[in-house]
């Protein structure tokens, strides 16, 4: 609700008039106030607001300020898109930091800790768009093997769509895999530490199951408190990696947007965005209750 | 935080002291020393010295004007006149990235003393006052923190326009939170210190305790969080130029060159290339800088990794 509102003012702060941009800069001022009216920009912000923000419960966002195409039509149609590539990337990024995060705590300070260090503080310190470009010229110019740019949807043709997904979640995957890495390093080597972890070993369990079994459920539970944030920035890696690729989603439809001054879609993504961002978070609280439950009593404690 | 701290190996070698000396150094020069010492910060150090001495005296360096457009030398592979080849109107890719490193760092700055001047004496002035100005401010800062930094910037890039201007301003209010953060965390420990009891007792102003007493002692963490703070602002800077949001041509910020090398890859794939690896090496040196810095400040923290 709270962010609505800021979403809202945030866009209708913009300096610029959209009517007399869409009208033309030289059209004569009648005409200006004409297209004011019929696009309700004349009445009080208030005014806007609610009538905004009532039609956007139901989906309805108005049209688009340059072509009238219905905005909720539009975030429709890239919405799937975007979740696809999120959801592919978010996959791709856990099933590389897990079983790294594990390795380099149980080695901890050995090589192999060391160099999954500098490969992530590499992949960390490197914008991953360059990267993606890297991929692209890799792949796309020199290989051969993978389309540049473009999206083929999963149900029309999987393996087509599995070429266009597979460099831009890798792209968005990595740098999110090597953070999430860092926290189950961190997360793990602290429970290894724990009494009860020498307890099971002094009961002679193997050692992995102490691991499977005993630290890791533990250790989860940080690194599902960060994963709220790691969707965040997913969601804004998603606006670039979107734009790198070609990928017709919500990321690029908003860069797109600012950059015509259309409003009604830059308004749309954003709160499309923030609240995704936002149930995700939620979803994510509930969950942390799920894994941890000396928290299902402990009421307030966080 | 780390596991080496309930349990500290036997074998670790501590540093020894050099000499024992009659007045203690102050915690500044004890922290360069340290830092000198930790072979990530000194990586650290000189890459950055060397990136702020490139932009300082990138006219002088620079073997051409980077805006200057060489005729009939279009794209053209790195070669002697042109070291790192020219770009799709004929500069030379070389001049670019070296004035690139300008633009980088003067965002970079200027976002970052922005937000650590609003976030710290807000963080401190919510430290020191408590109650429900703390809760507010914070909260407030909570929510800004966890807003993806990105969206925050293409919000801001579409209240006030895409420009290089107001990339940096929306670079300062993301690095607000953290600086507002540390600086209230230092408040707390500092608060109830000695020379604060003191400092009241003598009557001295609040905002004279704060800014003059309290903060140059609760300054050393928060230098960990310049370092990173630059780095995200680089980062970030890059990541709207790229996106057309931040630096409008023909101004040679590193990211809009990756933009615009794009349509070029086939047949120029150094111009790609280039200022990707200067965008990195910036990037990396910073992140070593700072974990290099929090190891010199954090006396819990054991040598080693």
């Amino acid at each position: 609700m709270l962010s609505s509102i800021l979403v809202f003012l945030i866009i209708r702060l913009v300096p610029g008039d959209p009517a007399r941009t869409l009208v033309g800069y030289d059209a004569p001022i009648e005409e200006v106030d004409a297209v004011r009216v019929s696009l309700g920009l004349d009445q009080p912000l208030p005014v806007q607001y609610v009538h905004w923000m009532g039609r956007a419960v139901r989906g309805d966002f108005g049209k688009s300020l340059i072509n009238r195409f219905p905005v909720g039509e539009l975030v429709a149609l890239k919405f799937p898109a975007t979740v696809e590539l999120a959801i592919f990337a978010l996959l791709l990024a856990t099933l590389i930091s897990i079983p790294l995060g594990v390795v380099a705590a149980l080695k901890a300070g050995g090589t192999t800790d060391y160099v999954i260090s500098v490969v992530a503080a590499f992949f960390l310190g490197t914008p991953n768009f360059w990267l993606g470009i890297l991929y692209i010229m890799i792949f796309s110019v020199f290989l051969r093997l993978l389309p540049p740019s473009g999206r083929v949807p999963f149900l029309q043709d999987p393996l087509r769509a599995l070429s266009t997904l597979i460099m831009p979640a890798v792209t968005l995957a990595i740098p999110i895999a090597m953070a999430q890495m860092r926290f189950i390093r961190a997360s793990l080597l602290e429970v290894l530490n724990q009494d009860y972890i020498r307890t099971a070993r002094a009961k002679g369990l193997s050692n992995r199951l102490v691991v499977v079994r005993h630290a890791f459920r533990n250790a989860l539970i940080p690194i599902i408190t960060v994963l709220g944030i790691q969707f965040g920035h997913l969601l804004g890696g998603a606006v670039i990696v979107e734009s790198l690729f070609g990928w017709p989603g919500l990321g690029r439809m908003l860069v797109e947007s600012i950059t015509n001054r259309d409003y009604a879609i830059t308004q749309a993504g954003l709160l499309y965005l923030v609240t995704l961002f936002v149930f995700v978070n939620l979803a994510v609280d509930l969950l942390y209750i799920i894994i941890d439950p000396r928290l299902r009593s402990g009421a307030s404690r966080r | 935080m780390t596991n080496s701290a309930e349990t500290p190996p036997l074998n670790v070698k501590r540093p020894q002291p050099r000499t024992i000396v009659s007045s203690t150094p102050s915690i500044t020069v004890l922290t360069i020393r340290r830092l000198l010492r930790n072979n990530l910060g000194r990586l650290g150090l000189i890459v950055v010295a060397f990136l702020i001495l490139v932009g300082l005296f990138a006219p002088w360096l620079a073997p051409y004007d980077p805006i200057q457009q060489h005729e009939g030398m279009e794209l053209t592979a790195p070669s002697a006149q042109f070291l790192l080849g020219t770009d799709e109107l004929g500069r030379d890719l070389l001049s670019r990235i070296i004035y690139g490193a300008r633009i980088s760092l003067v965002v970079g700055v200027a976002a970052v003393a922005f937000g650590a001047v609003v976030g710290i004496s807000t963080g401190l002035l919510a430290g020191y006052s408590g109650g429900w100005g703390d809760a507010i401010v914070m909260r407030i800062w909570d929510t800004v923190m966890a807003f993806p930094g990105i969206l925050l910037g293409i919000a801001i890039a579409a209240i006030l326009g895409p420009g290089l201007f107001n990339a940096g301003i929306a670079v300062g209010i993301l690095s607000m939170p953290s600086y507002a953060r540390m600086a209230r965390a230092g408040m707390l420990t500092e608060q109830n210190r000695d020379y604060v009891i003191a400092a009241r007792a003598m009557g001295t102003g609040r905002l004279r305790i704060i800014f003059q007493h309290i903060l140059p002692n609760a300054l050393a963490p928060i230098l960990t969080q310049v370092a990173l703070g630059m780095a995200g602002a680089v980062f970030l800077e890059a990541g709207m130029s790229f996106l057309g949001l931040g630096a409008q041509p023909p101004r040679p910020s590193w990211g809009s060159m990756i933009a615009q090398s794009r349509a070029y890859l086939r047949l120029a794939p150094w111009y790609g290339i280039a200022p990707g690896v200067a965008i990195s090496l910036f990037l990396i040196g910073l992140n070593a800088l700072a974990d290099g810095l929090r190891d010199a400040l954090d006396p819990t923290h054991i040598e080693g990794k």
